[in-house]
């Protein structure tokens, strides 16, 4: 879907064709529910989530302001509503992550054995990922998971490109540190 | 010692000092250069990991939701929305890319600050005017008026302090008011005082205030920014 076609959509589903929001919600659901399912590593809270996040988008989509990229406006009502769920649901043991994680790597030429063997260093990275505080597990997850540029994580999380681009290369510092203790 | 031998032995001490500098540069280097391995070694394994993929219904449940939701483009969420929309402010830069919900706080206290003290400027002029049995009745309620604004703009000011998550849709709102109240009260005053010249007076004291509106807007729609 291209970027004019998309506001092209948004203007109809604002002019009343609410079935067209169907494919704004087609298009975003993968990263809208990563970004859920890597923040709280449950996958029925980031389904309830992503849900929240498109109801809330298309409440408020006459507030977007269309010269912005719609991703970006989608993803930090995403950003907000996770960051809300995680000051009120504080504790979540820490055991789950490990073993609620889709292992499948996209590296198909793995033997058996190193598909182990990587198997096991993903979960144990993923534990590492998740003992993160809030804020630099967001932003890992927008640029090493989700490959989002550093202007759109500023833009997304309203930190300065440089203070974006340190603080995430914080947090992956501190999941190479805690993976060699 | 002879000269040459002190000489060679300076040369041999200064190479000695060049190798051992040399030599933690490169084992510094080589542990850089593994450390630097190593995260490259973690970008990849996360990225090597594949999306998870929603549930195959989740676009008719949000569809199904929507569905739900009242229909709200009509004229008065048109209204709504062109005034709570964010501004994009980028190209102005009175203040800071992003400001705090303290220093967003700090500006409506200082208004606030300000009205009180133009309104016992009033209360202590109007003291004397009152004496005099002068007409213009509004006139007599400016003291009023302005700790009025004075309170709404504390309140609000502490709300963004304690970060009340309603502040910035209350500031906005009282920003709103504010200007268009400073506006009417102008127009009424202007009515009720009868006097042409007195426009000279008041015509600087609304641009004013409606400046402090607008400065208080801007700084509110940076939080906003920087907070959404």
């Amino acid at each position: 879907m291209e970027e004019k076609k998309e506001i092209d959509i948004i203007r109809s589903v604002l002019e009343g064709d609410r079935d067209s929001y169907a494919l704004i919600v087609d298009k975003y659901k993968v990263p809208i529910f990563n970004l859920a399912f890597r923040m709280t590593g449950s996958c029925e809270d980031a389904s309830d989530l992503a849900q929240e996040t498109f109801i809330k988008a298309f409440e408020n989509l006459g507030r977007f302001d269309q010269k912005r990229k719609f991703f970006t406006w989608l993803y930090t009502i995403g950003l907000n509503i996770v960051r809300n769920h995680l000051k009120r649901e504080k504790k979540i043991p820490l055991r789950d992550f490990a073993e609620d994680t889709d292992f499948s790597s996209r590296d198909k030429s793995l033997t058996p054995e190193h598909s182990l063997m990587r198997d096991q260093k993903v979960k144990r990275l993923n534990v590492c990922f998740h003992s993160l505080s809030d804020n630099l597990r967001e932003l890992v997850v927008m640029r090493f998971y989700q490959e989002l540029s550093f202007e759109e994580i500023a833009e997304i999380s309203g930190l300065s490109l440089s203070a974006a681009k340190m603080r995430t290369y914080r947090g992956l510092e501190k999941i190479r540190e805690r993976m060699e203790e | 010692m002879s000269r040459t031998e002190g000489c060679n032995l300076s040369v041999s001490v200064t190479f000695c000092l060049a190798g051992c500098i040399l030599s933690r540069d490169l084992i510094y280097g080589i542990v850089e250069w593994k450390r630097k391995l190593k995260t490259k070694l973690y970008i990849d394994m996360i990225k090597g990991i594949s999306p998870v993929q929603p549930p195959d219904d989740f676009t008719d449940r949000v569809m199904l939701k929507v569905g739900l939701c009242p229909s709200r483009y009509g004229a008065a969420k048109r209204i709504h929305d062109l005034l709570t929309r964010p501004r994009d402010l980028k190209g102005f830069r009175l203040l800071p890319e992003s400001i705090t919900k303290g220093q967003c706080g700090f500006y409506f206290i200082l208004v606030s600050l300000f009205y009180l003290a133009v309104g016992m400027v009033f209360l202590r002029s109007l003291e004397t005017i009152s004496t005099t049995g002068y007409q213009a009745i509004w006139l007599l309620y400016q003291p009023e008026f302005s700790f009025a604004i004075a309170i709404g703009f504390a309140f609000t000011g502490i709300s963004f302090i304690s970060g009340q998550p309603v502040s910035v849709r209350s500031a906005r709102f009282g920003i709103y008011l504010y200007v268009a109240a400073i506006v009417i009260n102008s127009l009424i005053l202007q009515i009720d005082m009868k006097l042409p010249i007195v426009i000279l007076a008041l015509l600087p004291l609304t641009i004013g205030s409606v400046i402090i509106g607008g400065f208080l807007a801007y700084a509110t729609e940076r939080y906003y920014c920087n907070a959404s």
